[in-house]
């Protein structure tokens, strides 16, 4: 016992280890854990037989693959973008540079709702850009081109604001000393400035996904609804709810709760992967 | 390989870098460009390796114009401060990486990268460290890597921007001694920059001393050093001391002491002399001899540093050898008399 209260106790120059680890269970306990075990708990009502059959349901079944392939779309989409927007508001300096700069945090303060109604305003078939496609016979609203746009929308920032500090910090010597070497302009982003972004952008991506994932208020408005084509889970999630089966919305909720962890875990071994790789991580 | 500028010309918004600096270097030679910082050197340095472009001039490299070449193009090897190191590359993959980037066609096979990386680590004396990363390395390896990284790609000439500023006094010592042979083994056209004044002296050629954008002074470390040009290549090339005189019916310098009236018909003007150029007695040696009070002495080093104050309170500097330091049996707080054997006068 003293030599495991000894080794959880490392005092240092600054005091407070105590309480400030007690308060750091407690919250996470009441906050984060108490209501998971919950949803465990409440699953277990369902015999194994029950628990399948709600989880391999067409329609649950079609909500899984919507929600998990859009939502990898939609991060996907935005890793890439949200580079490229990081990548403008770091190395440029431009007009209004500083607001749109702003622009890029508003997804995280807008009611998610607000922002489902006015995409779905501007890319209904009468709507601004709506009616362009329309035109060439493309329908974006009630469609998963829509859940995808309105998730796009949601988790950019994401990866902007991981992305941003790294970039930021990339020495500009070594972009030089690339190309004295010889490497082209395509040469050095791939082999120079990528490999040391890549984790930022992958904990970006990670980020973004995971909030596609859970997002509800905006796509509801934009999707469409329609079972087995634009239903993503927490829909379903909601549906079972107002059916009272409590039990059934856990279930596909734990199911859920298990993926996202499963993936965020890989994502964080591989962001390990190339951290060792790198040496450490050290700046040289 | 020779390198000629031209008249260049460099503007950062409203500073002046470059001034029209004109600079021949020939073949195999190696130049160190000295100087305090904002002077110009480094810019001066990028301009040659196509990090910068020049306002106005041009740049040759081996006789062609090179002034609008893009650096890739240029084969210059350029070494930088803070190494500039692929921090997610191991050794091998850094000092590979200019043989890997190339096009297909003039890109080596596996086995002749390897061959070629191999012996640039040996010569870099870091083998069996070829798989490591620059965070494993110490400061003068990391250099050493980025100098071998440099020479990988068969460079025209080597420009290396303050290359040891960042180590220290010791391993700096050590590798300027190695970067010395290094170039006398492959004798390739070099250019260093750098505020140091010993290695300037020490490691180049021939030395060109910059200053607010312009060149001051060109010449071997010899020349640059005993026969400055200016004041302020005399200031910064060593400690000094300062006088005020003038210039005697006799032609020789006179200084004026404490008080004493300039004689008519002369000039005030600013005469300078090294510590050890100054020389020490207890009584004064003649009358131009100004008297001075020792403040602080160290001892440590070949000679014996002496500062003092004269009775203005302005600092003088002396330095005389051990013996004659024990001769004179000197203290702090004595009051000295001081005479310079060699005084220099600058227009």
């Amino acid at each position: 016992m003293a030599t495991l209260a000894l080794s959880l106790k490392k005092p240092g120059v600054i005091p407070g280890f105590g309480i400030t680890m007690g308060f750091t269970l407690l919250y996470l306990a009441l906050i984060v854990m108490i209501p998971l075990a919950g949803l465990v708990i409440k699953t277990l009502e369902l015999s194994w037989e029950e628990f399948v059959a709600t989880i391999t349901d067409p329609r649950v079944v079609a909500a899984f693959e919507i929600s998990f392939g859009i939502s990898f779309i939609a991060a996907l989409i935005n890793a890439v973008f949200g580079l490229l927007v990081a990548w403008v508001l770091v190395r440029y300096d431009f007009p209004w540079r500083k607001a749109i700069d702003a622009m890029v945090d508003l997804p995280f303060a807008l009611p998610t709702a607000v922002a489902g109604i006015a995409l779905t305003a501007i890319y209904a078939q009468n709507g601004w850009i709506g009616q362009v496609f329309a035109k060439f016979g493309i329908h974006i609203a009630f469609t998963p081109a829509g859940i995808a746009i309105a998730l796009v929308f949601i988790g950019l920032p994401f990866v902007v604001r991981t992305v941003e500090p790294v970039l930021r910090d990339l020495d500009p010597e070594m972009e030089e000393a690339a190309a004295c070497l010889g490497a082209t302009r395509l040469q050095v982003f791939t082999r120079i400035i990528l490999p040391q972004v890549l984790p930022a952008l992958m904990a970006g991506f990670a980020m973004a996904f995971a909030r596609a994932l859970g997002e509800y208020g905006s796509v509801i408005f934009i999707a469409g609804n329609m079972p087995y084509k634009s239903e993503i889970v927490p829909l379903i999630i909601v549906i079972k709810l107002e059916q009272y089966d409590y039990a059934g919305a856990t279930a596909i909720a734990l199911v859920m709760l298990i993926a996202s962890f499963i993936m965020l875990l890989v994502i964080n071994l591989l962001m390990k992967w190339s951290h060792i790789r790198r040496g450490g991580g050290m700046r040289s | 390989m020779g390198i000629r500028a031209d008249n260049i010309y460099k503007i950062f918004r409203d500073f002046m870098a470059l001034d029209g600096v004109s600079l021949n270097v020939g073949t195999g030679e190696l130049v160190a460009l000295l100087g305090p910082s904002g002077s110009g050197k480094t810019t001066l340095l990028r301009i040659i390796a196509g990090l910068e472009f020049a306002d106005l001039g041009e740049i040759y490299i081996d006789r062609e114009e090179a002034s609008h070449t893009p650096v890739k193009e240029r084969r210059v090897g350029f070494v930088f401060q803070h190494y500039a190191l692929f921090r997610h590359m191991t050794v091998f993959e850094n000092i590979a990486f200019g043989l890997r980037v190339r096009p297909k066609e003039s890109r080596p096979s596996e086995g002749e990268i390897r061959k070629k990386v191999m012996k640039l680590i040996d010569l870099i004396h870091l083998s069996g460290l070829h798989n490591r990363y620059p965070a494993q390395l110490s400061g003068g390896q990391r250099q050493r890597v980025a100098l071998a990284r440099t020479l990988a790609v068969d460079p025209k000439v080597l420009l290396l921007d303050e290359p040891f500023g960042a180590l220290d006094a010791k391993v700096r010592k050590e590798l300027r001694r190695w970067l010395r042979k290094i170039h006398d083994e492959l004798n390739i056209t070099t250019i260093f920059v750098t505020h140091d004044q010993e290695e300037a002296l020490e490691l180049a050629d021939r030395v060109v001393v910059m200053n607010s954008g312009k060149i001051e002074q060109v010449g071997s470390p010899e020349d640059v050093y005993h026969n400055p040009a200016n004041a302020f290549v005399y200031d910064f090339l060593g400690n000094y001391n300062a006088f005020d005189g003038f210039v005697g019916e006799d032609g020789e310098c006179r200084l004026l002491k404490n008080g004493e009236k300039l004689p008519v018909g002369t000039e005030r003007v600013r005469l300078f002399a090294r510590p050890h150029d100054m020389e020490i007695s207890p009584q004064p040696q003649d009358k131009n001899a100004i008297p001075a009070r020792i403040i602080h002495i160290n001892p440590a080093g070949p000679m014996v540093s002496i500062e003092l104050e004269n009775e203005q309170g302005k600092l003088l500097q002396a330095a005389v050898t051990k013996e004659r330091f024990m001769e004179l049996g000197l203290e702090k707080r004595q009051t000295v008399y001081l005479k310079a054997r060699d005084m220099r006068l600058f227009n």
